[in-house]
């Protein structure tokens, strides 16, 4: 009887299609399901430039990051001129060195991709000191820049300590003294004593003397060396100490106040009181760390994906999700308006609305839409008594918007205040619309109509992101674009379905009743 | 349960009457014979349809001082915007004993009555970007309604589908309006019996009477003045139109009785309520009649 071009057979048609492509994906192997954990990717570049003007030994030295349960690290690339370069394991370190005998012009550039994850640490809070002493170990004795056992670093840890018995309470006392000691931004070597006489110092300082109060009480500690990352580039690198509890290396950072903590962006370089990079005398040489954060590629497979998009045609992973999620938030959005009956500012606009907040955060993005729709109400008022033509209209309102984020940005920066850094041109022009639309039905409808169309504009838009933010829906998306023929599956069967909506059965009943 | 199936089968939905009626009935391209009123006016005209008389369009803002010019011919206007909807952005202009334009009873500016024509072809009451003006001849209300209530112009909606008649009412101003007849501003619906022209019971958007809220005047069971040449002046406006579902807006002029206003191609859903009638069964029975070769009546 049906056609085979009717519409519920094309819908069937489109999943059938998508099912099978997903499945034979999955069958088809290059399967490598990851453990998809909450981490965070950067590429770390070293980046030396070397000089010499003759022939003579040289060499350049410096720590690799090494993997560890809250570190991954891969070499991508090893790019010199440098005849010969080795990788060797000191200690418990692991060191790249760079060496040649001729004059020599070279920039080394050595990358990395490192994948960091954020581990919690926990200090036993009913260990006593006694638990946590040690003899007989390099990290009680003193350092040549760590000198505990100097009198004056003894007596200050032994008054920290006073009558503690509790290992947890004594640390937390040596911790607050470092971390309340002024801050200083002094790049140079800092010993521990050196930084008690100061009263004052940075990160090297700070945890040396942290380090050394430490060992002055036996209790096994010792400096770590690696980087901060951030979207940068620069020389600084960081030094944090660890302390030795329970047969586990507990993260102290006495400078940025981080007990028994570390931030996710610390990656670990070397352990112990060394210097990050060491080089032949009479070298011209210059350094500098090149961070750049990576998007994660949680792809599941090769080839159609994509996370393979992305990385073969240099669009980042974001802008293409937001692509791929587009028609997903509007098959909301339409399910919203066809079968609840909720009434919304147009198809797209929630859609995009949702994904302005997903740039903003949810409440800064609340906040910023409150702030564009008043603006908008007060200009209106008068524009409508003056009687400006509507399409003026809305270049001045837009511009008054735009005037006022820049004013937001520009003190925002002024006054260190970092929320209004997601308020960027989209999310902006996307609220701007939307204000613009109610500030319409307020004039067609009155203000409570226009009211009730925000708001249950603003419910769909919070359900769009809740979905389209999901972490299950992003992947599913980027692994099986495929799934967008059952989106238009979904919409054509929608297209067609004309069951009452839910609003008119409130609407209706209410008559029988 | 049994409720939920009732509502189910008696009301129409909008997604229903989209897929059901208004798609299948009415082809795309015939949408603007109803949306845009020059469209409309120029078939009711061709067909000899009785509606206002046209005096002039304007679709651009270059003609708009000579239109005004020819326009002080006239006692009073109503200028309408095209495609507008809803009745928004219609103004109603009568001269005064000076010969100046007037509007509830105020003088209007020259320049914001430029202004105000400049902002319709600028598509400002339109979804179109740009619009024309329709200025036609003012409507004076019948004196029949009078007793109900004696301000503003009630008007009749009659929704057709296959040349047949559906369901009517008849929509009037309250004091809440403002002497505007449409239910979401306040005016209220009145519910007809199709085979009788008598009126049944008023709605005014959350509860029935059988009176006027405001007068008090009794509504049920009153005949309504017209009715045989209300329902004849639908049937040839819906003979005219290659809409097979749509609403017609009559209004009943002191002289020339009954005229078309509007024609509506996505006539709302409300008139169920004030009808306390589902769509469905009528629609469905006069699909029936059809097929059963009982053709137009």
């Amino acid at each position: 009887m049906k056609k085979l071009t009717s519409l519920p057979n094309i819908a069937a048609l489109l999943s059938l299609i998508a099912v099978i492509l997903i499945t034979v994906k999955v069958y088809r192997g290059n399967f490598h399901l990851t453990e998809y954990e909450d981490g965070v990717e950067y590429a770390l570049t070293y980046d030396f430039d070397l000089q010499q003007g003759e022939d003579k030994k040289y060499f350049v030295k410096t720590y690799l990051p090494q993997n560890s349960n809250r570190q991954e690290i891969k070499l991508t690339s090893n790019k010199h001129e440098t005849e010969k370069f080795e990788e060797y394991v000191l200690g418990i370190n692991k060191v790249g060195e760079w060496s040649g005998e001729k004059a020599t012009k070279d920039n080394i550039q050595c990358s990395f991709h490192v994948t960091l994850f954020q581990k919690r640490f926990e200090v036993n809070e009913s260990l006593k000191l006694n638990d946590i002493t040690a003899k007989n170990t390099p990290y009680v004795e003193p350092g040549v820049f760590i000198e505990s056992e100097d009198p004056e670093i003894k007596t200050l840890a032994a008054r920290l300590k006073g009558k503690r018995t509790n290992a947890n309470d004594i640390l937390t006392a040596l911790f607050n003294y470092v971390y309340e000691m002024p801050k200083q931004s002094l790049k140079e070597l800092m010993t521990a004593k050196e930084a008690l006489e100061i009263n004052a110092a940075s990160c090297n300082g700070k945890s040396r003397l942290f380090v050394a109060l430490c060992r002055s009480l036996d209790i096994p500690a010792r400096v770590v060396g690696g980087l901060i990352l951030n979207e940068e580039r620069k020389k600084t690198s960081h030094l944090w100490a660890e302390v030795l509890i329970n047969g586990k290396w507990i993260p102290f950072d006495a400078l940025n106040g981080y007990y028994a903590f570390i931030p996710i962006n610390y990656l670990e370089i070397y352990k112990g009181d060394e210097f990050l990079v060491m080089r032949s005398a009479d070298l011209a040489f210059d350094y500098n760390y090149a961070i750049t954060k990576v998007q994660r590629n949680a792809s599941f497979f090769e080839g159609f994906n994509l996370y393979y998009i992305s990385e073969k045609l240099g669009i980042g992973v974001n802008v293409l999700s937001l692509l791929i999620l587009l028609p997903f938030g509007a098959l909301i959005v339409a399910i919203f308006r066809n079968v609840v009956g909720l009434k919304t500012f147009g198809v797209f606009l929630p859609v995009l609305m949702a994904i302005s907040f997903i740039s903003t955060g949810v409440g800064t993005g609340i906040i910023a839409f409150v702030g564009v729709l008043l603006i908008i109400s007060i200009l209106h008022y008068p524009l409508q008594k003056w009687g400006v033509l509507h399409v003026p209209k809305l270049v001045v309102m837009l511009s008054g918007i735009v005037l006022l984020m820049i004013v937001l940005m520009y003190s925002g920066l002024e006054l260190g205040i970092s929320a209004v850094d997601g308020l960027t041109f989209f999310p902006i022009v996307i609220l701007t619309f939307a204000a613009e639309k109610y500030a319409r039905i307020v004039v067609e409808e009155g203000f409570g109509n226009a009211t009730k169309v925000l708001a249950q504009t603003l419910v769909v838009t919070l359900i769009c992101l809740l979905i389209i933010s999901s972490d299950a829906i992003f992947l599913i998306t980027m692994n099986f674009p495929e799934v967008l023929l059952i989106v238009g599956a979904l919409s054509l069967m929608l297209g067609k379905w004309i069951g009452l909506r839910i609003s008119e059965y409130r609407r209706f009943g209410w008559i029988l009743s | 349960m049994n409720s939920i199936r009732k509502i189910e089968e008696e009301f129409l939905g909008l997604n229903h009457r989209n897929v059901g009626y208004i798609f299948p009935s009415n082809e795309r391209k015939h949408y603007k014979l109803a949306d845009d009123k020059v469209e409309s006016k120029r078939i009711l005209e061709l067909n000899d349809i009785q509606c206002a008389r046209t005096y002039a369009v304007i679709s651009k803002i270059g003609n708009i001082p000579g239109v005004l010019e020819k326009m002080k011919a006239y006692k009073s206007l109503a200028i309408k915007p095209a495609n507008g909807s809803g009745g928004e952005g219609i103004k109603i202009l009568r001269k005064n004993q000076d010969d100046e334009w007037t509007e509830g009873g105020k003088v209007v500016d020259e320049d914001a009555l430029h202004l105000y024509l400049a902002n319709i072809i600028m598509g400002v009451y339109s979804l179109t970007s740009t619009d024309k003006i329709l200025i036609e001849e003012c409507i004076n209300p019948h004196n029949c309604f009078h007793d109900i209530f004696p301000k503003g112009v009630a008007d009749f909606r009659v929704i057709l589908y296959k040349e047949e008649i559906a369901l009517a009412m008849l929509r009037m101003p309250t004091k809440k309006s403002d002497g505007k007849a449409n239910l979401h501003q306040g005016g209220i619906g009145i519910g007809v019996d199709i085979n009788t022209g008598k009126m049944t019971m008023a709605y005014d958007g959350e509860k029935y009477t059988d009176h006027h809220p405001d007068t008090g005047a009794k509504i049920n069971g009153v005949q309504l003045p017209f009715w045989e040449e209300i329902l004849a002046l639908s049937l040839k406006t819906a003979k005219h139109f290659p809409l097979k579902y749509l609403g017609v807006d009559i209004v009943i002029d002191k002289l020339q009785g009954p005229l078309v206003m509007e024609v509506n191609v996505r006539p709302g859903l409300g008139i169920q309520m004030v009808n306390k009638q589902g769509l469905r069964p009528i629609l469905e029975k006069i699909d029936e009649k059809i097929k059963e070769g009982g053709g137009v009546n």
